[in-house]
């Protein structure tokens, strides 16, 4: 019963606050804006309290399975977004960020799932630091996703002159670029690094490398990393900064995804992260 | 007491009837001393832009001609009078109220929604605070104003999109480039939007300003103005691998940029983005460089067209604001419209104690057998009458809501009890 209040109130308070956050797109009152902080705030508070209570009751970090693993990749984002939000002094990135927040978040309650023991498999020194690594990698991508978006968006508006309202409030190109950049530097850093554990971990747990070189999910992450590194790779040779690279970042994106969702629906060695 | 506004602004009067009425600080501090010491006239402030000259003045109940101030507008000018006269607007109570707020949110400006007017406001409030010319009621009516002005621009958008062709350009560059400190801009030719772009850019921190044209001493003299570095048109053309921002505005008749050379001057800058502003007829800029990668070109009708739909939707949160101006003018005509009643209801206590006190005061020196506290029981009972019978009557006369119903009262309180015949005025309409 607990559980189900607690998810209540975390859906409750990130819906409440991606309402505000609209509101306070359009109004720009700077107390709109306070409120709708407040109100991130508050949500990651029983957030953060979910995701504890559920590590200790199940003794492992809370991202296994699907229940876990959308919840921690939801909180992931709303805290870089409060970082992010505190340390540029701009609101206008939550009326993007928000409703993925909720959106994992709902996806998370909708899993709901009891406390699995963790499979024998998992139970490695390697498992935190490779899921931790690729988790930290995908909410990166998801602000190369959002940044990319916004800055195919605001290029929209300037090629058609249409600077309406909407422009106003859009950062400018030039920081959305690179926010963008920077967004993948570091996913790109960190999904190197959750590649790299896994391939370790991977070759000491079995003998031969098939059955996880061909597991869809390994699979799809190697495209994921190939698109995100010819985005750092075009950007730098051919000078492909700006839309060219935005919409890459945006394609890295929809590879995420594939990884993250599509492969677990066939994959059998992946099927707990 | 009465709340009167004489003046003159870009709705009445022509430019140069407007710059022959400016009040020039100088003249505003004389102004200032010489309503001070001007009989009727309680408070005051001026209010002077560049479209207007105001005086916001409240006066007491003999002085409410606003001819007096008209005077007075003509001679500190150095004026003959009657020159002014047919620019000059006069409004009285609420319509000074209304004319304040809806100036204060810029509706009566030349560009409707434009910031300054704020500021200029403020400045002159306080102006007239430091000369010691305002008090209860131009107070109020002032700190209400600057509210309503900053409550105007921060829950509409009527300041929002710019209105010129220059300012939008500008407008533009900061929503493509992340910080204007890190870019160069590139002024080709001459020209008043041209020039008024450059400024602008200068004005929002431009790393550099480069100015090309034809002749060197053209260029060598606008890059004076503006702290830039003059150079000849044909250098200027070198340069742009290194420019972030052109405003080109030649007189050429020949594009001064074409495709290919855009093309080649791309590919030098390793394809970093570059805004291109061709504000010249016939256009300096090749069109057809907009299909190169990170090129970003808007030409005259581009910018005109920006103007436009920025003016039209300034034009939609302007009726808001009106709708925010009125209710904030009933409002404080809640408040202005008891002030009236105050010092006519101090004016009626003072005038009932003033009797009470004659009458006790003879009574008592017939009764001189009567002791301490029997006295105290006397006068106590005076006092007891005097509050009875007036509170019934003041109570009434606060809350009448129809303003036309409380001047009625008002004017027949004042007749039938004789206030403002001599003698009796010596508590009057004075400030509080």
């Amino acid at each position: 019963m607990g559980t189900y209040i607690l998810h209540g109130l975390i859906l409750a308070g990130y819906a409440v606050a991606t309402v505000i956050y609209f509101r306070h797109f359009w109004t720009r009152q700077p107390r709109t804006g306070f409120y709708a902080t407040l109100c991130l705030v508050l949500a990651l508070v029983f957030h953060s309290a979910f995701l504890i209570a559920r590590g200790f009751e199940s003794s492992h970090a809370p991202f296994v399975g699907l229940h876990e693993s959308m919840s921690f990749f939801a909180w992931l984002i709303a805290v870089v977004y409060l970082f992010l939000e505190r340390r540029f002094h701009d609101r206008s990135l939550g009326v993007f960020v928000l409703p993925l927040v909720l959106a994992a978040q709902a996806a998370s309650t909708a899993f709901m799932s009891p406390v699995d023991p963790l499979p024998p498999l998992l139970q490695s020194p390697w498992f935190n630091f490779h899921v931790t690594a690729s988790f930290l990698a995908y909410a990166a991508f998801s602000f190369s996703f959002i940044t990319g978006l916004l800055y195919v968006m605001q290029m929209y508006y300037i090629h058609h002159r249409r600077v309406g309202l909407v422009f106003s409030r859009l950062p400018a190109l030039g920081m959305l670029d690179e926010m963008n950049l920077k967004a993948t530097l570091i996913g790109w850093v960190f999904l190197s690094a959750g590649i790299a554990t896994g391939i370790w971990w991977a070759t000491a747990a079995w003998d031969s490398i098939t059955p996880w070189l061909l597991d869809p999910k390994v699979l799809c992450v190697m495209l994921t990393w190939i698109i995100f590194t010819s985005q750092l790779v075009t950007r730098y040779t051919m000078g492909w900064q700006g839309e060219r690279s935005a919409i890459i970042s945006m394609a890295g994106f929809a590879s995420v995804l594939l990884a993250y969702l599509g492969a677990g629906l066939w994959t059998n060695l992946h099927i707990f992260d | 007491m009465h709340l009167t506004l004489v003046g003159l602004s870009h709705h009445t009067a022509p430019i140069d009837v407007r710059d022959q009425a400016v009040l020039t600080k100088t003249l505003q501090e004389k102004a200032l001393s010489f309503v001070r010491s001007s009989s009727g006239i309680l408070e005051a402030v001026l209010l002077s832009t560049c479209n207007r000259s105001e005086m916001y003045a409240t006066t007491d109940e003999e002085h409410t001609d606003p001819r007096p101030i008209e005077a007075w507008f003509h001679e500190i000018h150095g004026l003959d009078e009657g020159v002014l006269s047919p620019y000059l607007y006069h409004r009285k109570d609420e319509a000074v109220i209304r004319h304040l707020f809806r100036v204060v949110s810029s509706l009566d400006s030349l560009v409707v929604g434009e910031q300054q007017i704020l500021g200029q406001v403020r400045e002159a409030y306080m102006q007239s605070l430091n000369t010691k010319t305002t008090g209860v009621v131009l107070n109020r009516l002032f700190e209400k104003a600057l509210a309503v002005g900053k409550q105007v621009r921060e829950t509409t958008e009527i300041g929002a999109g710019a209105v010129s062709v220059s300012s939008v350009a500008v407008e533009l560059a900061r929503k493509i480039f992340k910080d204007l400190r890190q870019h160069t801009a590139m002024l080709i030719g001459a020209g008043e939007t041209g020039e008024r772009t450059a400024e602008y850019l200068v004005d929002q921190g431009v790393k550099r300003l480069i100015v090309a044209n034809r002749t060197y001493e053209r260029a060598a003299d606008l890059a004076h103005r503006y702290d830039g570095i003059a150079v000849s048109l044909h250098d200027g053309l070198q340069m742009i691998s290194d420019v972030d921002i052109i405003i080109s505005s030649t007189g050429a008749t020949e594009p001064v940029l074409g495709r290919e050379r855009m093309a080649d001057l791309m590919h030098d800058r390793r394809n970093r983005p570059i805004f291109l502003i061709d504000i010249a007829a016939p256009r300096d800029i090749d069109p057809r460089v907009r299909d190169l990668y990170n090129v970003i070109l808007y030409d005259m009708d581009d910018l005109q067209s920006v103007v436009d739909d920025n003016a039209e939707s300034r034009k939609v949160e302007a009726r808001k604001v009106e709708g925010i101006v009125e209710s904030e003018v009933d409002r404080f005509l809640a408040w202005y419209q008891n002030l009236a009643i105050t010092p006519t209801i101090t004016q009626l206590r003072h005038f009932a104690d003033d009797l009470r006190h004659q009458e006790v005061d003879r009574a008592l020196a017939q009764l001189g057998h009567l002791s301490e506290k029997d006295r105290e029981t006397v006068d106590k009972m005076s006092r007891a009458i005097v509050n009875k019978l007036l509170h019934q009557p003041t109570v009434q006369l606060k809350n009448t809501a129809d303003p036309e119903h409380k001047d009625y009262h008002l004017y027949s309180l004042r007749h039938l009890f004789g206030l403002d015949e001599q003698g009796n005025d010596r508590n009057g309409t004075g400030n509080e």
